[in-house]
């Protein structure tokens, strides 16, 4: 184990009652080459989350108020400034995305010069996949980042990455609100950080639901690309 | 034409908003900072009612045909700007209380922490 490297898992969690033990279970089944902690951040959650986390033992923030993903996730960034976390990896409450990714998402931070590592559905397109419109709109933001950016991000959606410390002190000074991940990526881009992928295997959520359905797609996709084309005019501007 | 019924119900409403709008502010219920808009709105209503050729004047140059309508312009005109002022606040709110309730999430679980700490000595 390199005891040099600190690595905070921040997993935001909102009404995960169902997925949250599971999770937190598999991320401590593995071994790691690195001091890994585990941090929740319960986003005022109505269900059992809060109880579950703290019989568990594990170090669990449980904000005051409900603040969305964008909010939560940012505290868990403020958290691994705060306690000088060299690398700080987002895992979903939701059980979407498997542990044992940890390690590899950490290896390009750290061998490679990236700075941020999006673990991508859509490279060896296995796993669970998403339905069609969803991989729809996927695929369109894709392609607008790229056109703007001449970004290649396959899975700009992903909210499972990893980021290294200069990635973690600009996201605890500022992180997009809600649908925060592509808005992110423009971010970490218009700052000249190097963003890349690596292929994960996703898996469909067992419990709960998705913080997105059907109705909020089309207000979704508006708002995104909105913060999409806004940020590329600030890096002309700024 | 504006008629003498509208300007006096001009008149009487823009001197009870505008009485209510001070009192709030001398028991600080209302911050002068968000109330200004509304007195500068109360205040020039106050000036048309005294001086309705303003409003011709208005309706004139804009070329609108009555000056009723020019009054009406000028309103939404107001209401716009303050609905518009209320959103940039609103803004600034959201973002303090997004940075309280992530400081508050933070030193809780410290707290917590501490606590336990001591309960174990």
């Amino acid at each position: 184990m390199q005891n040099n490297i600190k690595v905070l898992v921040i997993v935001p969690a909102f009404n995960e009652a169902e997925n949250i033990a599971k999770l937190i279970g598999d991320i401590k089944k593995y071994d790691y080459r690195y001091e890994v902690s585990i941090l929740v951040v319960n986003d005022y959650s109505t269900d059992s989350t809060s109880t579950i986390c703290n019989d568990l033992g594990v170090s669990t923030i449980n904000l005051p108020c409900n603040l969305g993903i964008g909010g939560a996730v940012q505290t868990g960034y403020k958290f691994a400034k705060k306690y000088n976390y060299n690398i700080a990896i987002q895992v979903d409450g939701d059980g979407q995305h498997n542990p044992e990714y940890i390690e590899k998402l950490i290896e390009p931070l750290l061998f490679e010069n990236a700075d941020m590592v999006i673990g991508s559905r859509f490279i060896e397109n296995i796993g669970f996949q998403s339905s069609k419109l969803r991989r729809l709109g996927i695929q369109y933001l894709k392609n607008l980042i790229n056109a703007i950016t001449n970004l290649k991000v396959t899975d700009p959606t992903s909210g499972f990455r990893a980021c290294n410390k200069k990635v973690i002190d600009i996201f605890a000074d500022n992180y997009p609100k809600d649908y925060p991940e592509p808005e992110s990526i423009m971010l970490i881009n218009r700052k000249g950080l190097k963003v890349s992928e690596i292929p994960v295997i996703m898996n469909e959520r067992k419990g709960g639901v998705s913080s997105i359905n059907l109705t909020r797609s089309v207000y979704y996709m508006v708002k995104v690309s909105l913060a999409i084309l806004f940020d590329k005019i600030r890096k002309e501007t700024l | 034409m504006i008629s003498i019924k509208l300007q006096l119900i001009l008149l009487i409403a823009v001197l009870i908003a505008i009485v209510v709008i001070i009192r709030m502010i001398i028991r600080y219920k209302l911050d002068l900072k968000y109330a200004l808009l509304w007195l500068l709105l109360g205040v020039s209503f106050l000036i048309i009612s005294f001086f309705p050729s303003i409003i011709y004047r208005v309706s004139n140059l804009l070329s609108i045909e009555t000056p009723t309508n020019a009054l009406f312009f000028l309103g939404i005109m107001f209401i716009l700007s303050i609905i518009f002022s209320l959103t940039i606040a609103l803004s600034r709110s959201s973002n303090k209380i997004k940075q309280l309730s992530q400081e508050l999430g933070i030193l809780k679980f410290e707290f917590e922490k501490i606590k336990k700490n001591l309960d174990k000595e």
